[in-house]
């Protein structure tokens, strides 16, 4: 109440400054002439009263001065004062005041626009009703160390039945479906859904309704629910849709709901090519049941809302035991399986979330640097200002005083350069979402909101706080009398000291940041040069899904068979093959198998492998050489014994030192009677899974033995082969005209993709490496021309004394250099300890790569050199005459 | 600078003045007078120090003032105790009373 009631006087003293200033005056007038009113009394002359009273009770002027800067408006009116003066300051010097606003604006900029990346992907929280009760559910193998993101539906079932942290367990998996009976056949990408899925969500359509448990049994499956998009872009926002009747892989499908425009799940998509969209344009049920053979069938998503109040850790201890009784149940497939728990937004950061960190640590050493610089503009000037400070405390300011003037100017500097470095950062922010690979999780979410507007507040704060402490605390050390005896001012031995100081800890930050950039630089050359073991270029893909109800195997073969002599026919096609599981493109398949002569006991035990299907000229389109034994042959078909290709690592690690050409495995395990198939040849390896991962045991089939209905057709043409993309469209509907393609990608784009994450990583970490070097090196340039000036007198002096011009080179290059050197030495030391946190980042290149330290320091020498030649020279050119007429 | 009476603790100056209120209102010099008879002359406060503690007293809300004609029928800004003053006088005393009393005994306890 109180506080209010001082608030409001308060301002009112603030804003009627006039009129409250008027009362007090005539209420001490008063006092004052009642007290010499008194005094005459007794008989004193009115001029001996009024000084008699002066000197008891304090003149007029010195206690209106006490009353009022006792209200806590004066502090007020003095740091308005104070910011008025540092304005003036500020556009006084207005080369100083720009390069000032400009470094820091640079910086902080900069730092908004990781910390808004940062923000948007790793601190929002999903969009879904308390997301942070989600989780999602991963199987561990203990014994292979290996996680599966997709569990099978057996197990997802138990979980669900026995887990008790839970109030919903959902499971989903990837779909596609050929739309047909409309004007042009379309292919939607969407999810298969357990009934419970939305509940756990915590979403509902906007129009219509959720599925019924009953509908999410094998064959009651045929209902399904739509996305806004696909809703309002495929059926024109029909609100009478619902109810209708969809042909859906010649299937009839019933809608019975629309979801809202915000809804999107998963929140991303996998990290793959093969992904066409990355929102899911319909729901329809999983519609499975419990099959115990399908046990080690991995292929559901799962996640979980967990019951309000669990922790996760009550989760995963409730898990524990479900698991532990699967493992006793069910020895053979679920051995060593666990589960794991993890938040759902680990999902979908979880990869990106080291390298975001190391980028806002990296760019925050940048602003360090740009602090550092700015310190150093303001320890110059308050050299220079030393006369204003002196007289300003000879007419009796205080150094507190002064002190808190100059944090007010340092405090302006540091604002200007955050509201500039808004700006920047908007820029910055369009650089980065542009330049960002699209399978950055949530990049198209960055922006600038309240949360990264008040980070940028504190930070610019901090940044005023950090520079403007050295230069104001030296105002309290200046000797007041030096400089207003008219000497030259000469800067003080604590400031240079303090100066070379900030120069160095300059050249060891950004050394460091620069090493982290050469490392990054090297990986990504290492990565380039790595060969994925086929030819990229000039290869067009073309990918289709055949509905199973109306291709039957036989059928998807004679299909295919078709579609790839017309797309061979096209002009431009060299070749034409086909695998179900491209390279680089994120999609797999694989398993357990048993080699004859080695039987193991479970499928934790046997080897195994990554299975493709690939067309007769496969191996041949993709320039993959054959390198033991023979290619599939128009022989191997139907009928004839099934013949495998296996990669030249499943060679070496399940064959070792013997040619397993002739030898026999079998994709049963266990105690089922195993069928035996032959290995007629063995391939290169090809990097399935990326170009940093190593190459996986591969087993080839041909697609005449086991047509399947997704298949990635590849054609190498003489032309670019992304105008062959409405050929072999048209190709495809030629064959089919209800036929949808999923997508067309040339290999070169997704090659590009496969490599995109770590050419954004490694340009921003060089580009904050370069920002840190440009600026050290105007901080040495600035330093070392400072110094030059100050010491022109020394230096004419010098000259005039018979020093060589190579002598005054060499003083100042020297200096420079030392400082350099000293700066390489405590950056050295720092990139040692720093460039493990980039290890993770890192391809092929050892954290403290030898060759990377030698030459990033070399270089960076070489510039400093540089940036203290160019003050050096000028020293050189001196007029002694010029120099010694200042005396 | 001597903004503050030399051994005249803030509070106290501030209970003294709300005691110099309790009996009737008065202005500025006033209060200093009475105040100065009441300490026989040891409490000589200079205006500075006077005006700050109304000032803050009446921020504080325990005094009010106004502009009345005093007798000798200059104009002067008169101060009044409010309520919560008058409540705070009462609770200061006792507490005042109290500290003396504790201080009395660890003098006589030495």
């Amino acid at each position: 109440m109180s506080l209010l009631r001082s608030m409001v006087v308060g301002l009112q003293s603030l804003f009627r400054k006039e009129q409250v200033s008027q009362e007090l005056d005539e209420e001490l007038n008063g006092f004052l002439e009642m007290a010499a009113e008194e005094k005459m009394k007794q008989g004193m002359s009115r001029k001996d009263a009024l000084r008699a009273v002066r000197l008891e009770r304090g003149n007029l002027e010195t206690s209106k001065e006490v009353v009022r800067s006792a209200g806590w408006e004066s502090f007020v009116e003095i740091c308005w004062q104070d910011l008025r003066f540092a304005a003036r300051m500020l556009r006084k010097n207005p080369s100083f005041t720009v390069v000032a606003v400009l470094t820091l604006a640079l910086g902080i900029g900069a730092n908004t626009a990781i910390f808004s990346v940062v923000n948007a992907v790793l601190l929002r929280p999903l969009p879904y009703k308390d997301s942070d009760q989600l989780v999602q559910l991963i199987e561990h193998d203990q014994k292979r160390g290996v996680d599966f993101d997709w569990v099978s539906f057996p197990n997802f079932h138990d979980w669900a039945e026995q887990g008790k942290a839970f109030q919903y367990m959902a499971a989903y998996k990837f779909h596609a479906l050929n739309l047909t009976n409309v004007s042009q056949a379309q292919m939607l990408f969407g999810l298969k859904v357990s009934a419970n899925l939305l509940p756990t969500l915590g979403a509902e359509p906007i129009l219509g309704r959720n599925f019924r448990p009953a509908e999410d049994q094998p064959g009651g499956d045929h209902e399904i629910i739509l996305s806004y998009d696909t809703w309002r872009q495929s059926f024109g926002a029909d609100p009478q849709l619902i109810g209708k009747t969809l042909t859906l892989n010649d299937q009839p499908y019933t809608v019975i709901g629309v979801m809202p425009a915000g809804f999107n799940f998963p929140p991303t998509v996998p990290i793959t090519s093969a992904v066409p969209s990355r929102k899911a344009a319909f729901l329809i049920p999983l519609g499975l049941a419990v099959n115990p053979d399908q046990r080690d069938w991995n292929m559901l998503g799962v996640i979980a809302r967990l019951k309000p109040g669990a922790t996760i850790a009550q989760a995963r201890a409730d898990l524990d035991i479900v698991s532990r009784s699967l493992e006793r149940q069910y020895p053979t497939q679920n051995q060593g399986i666990t589960v794991r728990v993890e938040p759902l937004l680990n999902q979908v950061v979880g990869d990106i979330r080291p390298a975001l960190w190391v980028f806002l640590a990296a760019i925050s050493l940048v602003l360090l640097v740009a602090c550092a610089n700015v310190t150093n503009l303001l320890l110059a000037r308050s050299t220079i200002r030393q006369r204003e400070m002196a007289l300003r405390t000879s007419l009796g300011a205080s150094r507190s005083r002064l002190v808190r003037q100059l944090f007010t100017e340092s405090l302006l500097l540091a604002v200007g350069g955050g509201a500039f470095g808004i700006l920047l950062a908007y820029g910055g922010i369009l650089l980065l979402t542009t330049l960002s690979p699209d399978n950055l999780p949530r990049i198209g979410d960055v922006a600038i909101d309240g949360r990264v507007l008040a980070y940028t507040a504190v930070v610019s704060v901090l940044t005023g706080i950090i520079f403007g402490l050295a230069p104001s605390l030296g105002v309290a050390l200046v000797d007041v009398s030096q400089p207003l005896k008219g000497q030259r001012s000469t800067p003080t031995p604590k400031h240079s000291g303090l100066r070379s100081t900030l120069v160095v800890s300059e050249v060891a930050l950004s050394l460091a940041l620069l090493i982290g950039a050469g490392l990054m630089l090297k990986s990504f050359v290492r990565m380039e040069r790595v060969d994925p073991g086929f030819r990229a270029d000039k290869v067009l893909t073309v990918w289709t899904i055949l509905s199973e109800a109306k291709y039957a195997p036989q059928k998807r073969a004679a299909f295919y068979q078709q579609a790839w002599q017309r797309i061979q026919a096209l002009p431009g096609v060299k070749s034409v093959g086909a695998i179900d599981n491209l390279p680089l493109s994120g999609v797999h398949g694989g398993g357990p198998f048993t080699i004859e002569g080695h039987p193991t006991t479970s499928d934790a035990d046997a080897p195994a492998a990554y299975r493709c299907v690939v067309s007769l000229n496969y191996f041949q389109t993709m320039s993959i050489p054959l390198l033991q034994g023979r290619e599939f042959t128009e022989h191997d078909r139907d009928g004839s014994p099934t013949a495998l290709i296996i990669n030249e690592t499943a060679a070496r690690r399940y064959w070792p030192a013997q040619n397993p050409v002739g030898s026999r495995l079998s994709f049963t395990t266990g105690r089922t009677q195993p069928t035996w198939l032959e290995i007629v040849g063995v391939v290169k390896d090809v990097l399935h899974d990326g170009l940093e991962s190593p190459a996986k045991p591969t087993i080839y089939l041909t697609f005449l033995q086991s047509p399947q209905a997704f298949m990635v057709t590849v054609a190498r043409t003489d032309v670019d082969p992304a105008s062959l993309s409405p050929a072999a469209r048209g190709a495809i509907a030629a064959v089919d005209k209800d036929q949808p393609v999923l997508m067309t990608r040339t290999m070169a784009d997704i090659y590009s993709d496969a490599v995109a994450q770590r050419r954004f990583n490694t340009a921003l970490i060089v580009a904050f490496g370069a920002l840190a070097l440009l600026l050290a090196m105007v901080g040495i340039y600035g330093l070392m021309a400072f110094a030059v000036t100050q010491r022109t007198h020394e230096i004419g002096v010098r000259i005039a004394l018979g020093a060589q011009r190579w002598d005054v080179l060499k003083l100042v290059l020297g200096r420079g250099l030392r400082l350099a050197l000293l700066g390489i030495v405590f950056g050295l030391a720092a990139a040692f300890f720093l460039t493990r946190f980039l290890s993770k980042l890192l391809f092929n290149v050892p954290q403290t790569d030898p060759a990377t330290f030698i030459v990033v320091s070399l270089c960076l020498g070489g510039i400093a050199l540089l940036a203290s030649y160019i003050p050096a020279r000028r020293a050189m050119r001196a007029d002694p005459m010029l120099a010694l007429r200042y005396e | 600078m001597a903004d503050k009476p030399s051994d005249l603790v803030q509070g106290t100056l501030d209970m003294l003045i709300l005691k110099t209120l309790a009996l009737e209102p008065m202005h500025g010099y006033g209060i200093a007078v009475r105040l100065e008879q009441m300490s026989k002359g040891v409490f000589r406060l200079n205006a500075g120090s006077l005006f700050v503690a109304f000032q803050r007293l009446e921020r504080a809300g325990l005094i009010s003032s106004e502009w009345k004609a005093t007798e000798n029928s200059r104009r002067a800004k008169y101060y009044v105790l409010t309520d919560q003053g008058r409540k705070r006088l009462n609770s200061e005393t006792r507490e005042w009373g109290r500290q003396v009393a504790a201080i009395a005994r660890i003098l006589e306890a030495s």
